[in-house]
């Protein structure tokens, strides 16, 4: 921004001194047309204008200055309008392109950031599901030694007590006489099974 | 053709018992041989009667078979000790003489002639009995059969 307002003071420079040029020639062009016949016709000084003319020729003077003055401005006008206007389509322009460079620029970073932002969001949340499987894995898997070995307590526990009751039961009325049936049937009934183990061990 | 052991001899304890009562009468015997004929005079010797109703068995047993002097069935018990198998059963009460002897014959009618057969016992397994063999075990207590069916008992326990 601060090129275009440096040209446009350049240019509003410029035009000031056409401006000023202008006015310094026409000012010099009037003071020698005054100043001629006082220094070239000194005799002039004796002539006696009669004093309608002399306002005429004023007035005329006047008018004409006038008229010369409004070109002058009305150029001027035209010129400053065309540069204002050359200025303006040219700060426009380039103001348009800029404006369009940087929204390029930031289309582009703002993809740019898009993509890094959306891959490490992805990755972030890969390995919170990653995280979250090895978590669930690990409870599943606490849980479950826990349970077997409460499992296991209950058993021992439930075990161990039902052994009491029976051993307080049982304490001193164990008849072996009762179980000797008992034990020959369990011989026999395993009878092949030791006696091989018997001839394997000879 | 040997003789098989008596069933008052069921455990290694019991046969090296009867082993050292007969190497005690057979040294007891030859001393007394010496003896008698050092001293040309009449010596006590030890009759048969004073050993064991066990060794009076085995004896009479090794001399029908006529197998030779009681060296050699010294000799010959104590290799069975060294080579007969032997078992250990193990049940809920001290075991009574009967019982012994009853499991004592099964197992030599069945498993082998001369099976030497050691008992304990151990009240925790409330009946039954455990036999164990080299490294075999069959547990057929009453302990182990509460056991297997605990989880018959989980279920009645868990619908109650």
């Amino acid at each position: 921004m601060n090129i275009f307002l440096q040209i446009f003071i350049y240019c509003d420079v410029f035009v000031l001194g056409i401006i000023s040029v202008f006015i310094i020639r026409h000012f010099k062009a009037h003071q020698h047309i005054k100043k001629t016949p006082v220094h070239h016709n000194p005799t002039s000084q004796n002539i006696t204008i009669p004093h309608e003319v002399r306002e005429h020729l004023i007035e005329q003077a006047s008018q004409r200055l006038q008229k010369d003055l409004d070109a002058v401005i009305e150029k001027f006008n035209t010129q400053l309008l065309e540069i204002t206007d050359s200025i303006g389509s040219l700060t426009k322009n380039h103001t348009e392109e800029i404006i369009n460079k940087q929204l390029t620029e930031f289309n582009s970073q703002i993809k740019k950031y898009e993509e890094n932002n959306f891959s490490s969001f992805k990755d972030i949340e890969e390995q919170a599901q990653t995280i979250k499987t090895s978590l669930e894995n690990q409870i599943k898997q606490e849980i479950e030694t826990k349970k077997q070995r409460l499992i296991n307590y209950i058993d021992t526990s439930l075990s161990d007590t039902v052994m009491s009751i029976v051993f307080e039961a049982l304490e001193h009325q164990v008849d072996l006489g009762s179980q000797s049936q008992y034990l020959l049937a369990k011989l026999e009934e395993h009878k092949e099974e030791f006696k091989n183990t018997v001839n394997n061990a000879a | 053709m040997q003789p098989n052991l008596p069933l008052s001899i069921i455990s290694v304890a019991d046969l090296i018992q009867v082993i050292n009562e007969l190497d005690d009468y057979s040294s007891n015997l030859y001393r007394s041989k010496i003896k008698a004929q050092v001293t040309k005079s009449k010596t006590s010797i030890k009759s048969l009667k004073d050993l064991s109703l066990e060794s009076q068995s085995l004896i009479a047993d090794w001399q029908k078979l006529n197998l030779g002097s009681l060296e050699k069935l010294i000799y010959y018990l104590n290799n069975l000790k060294k080579n007969s198998p032997k078992i250990i059963i193990t049940l809920a009460a001290t075991a009574d003489s009967a019982t012994k002897k009853m499991l004592a014959d099964w197992c030599r009618n069945n498993l082998a002639n001369n099976i030497l057969i050691d008992f304990r016992f151990n009240k925790m397994l409330l009946g039954g009995m455990v036999v164990n063999f080299g490294s075999h075990i069959y547990d057929w207590s009453f302990r182990k059969q509460i056991v297997d069916q605990m989880t018959k008992l989980e279920e009645v326990l868990s619908s109650v």
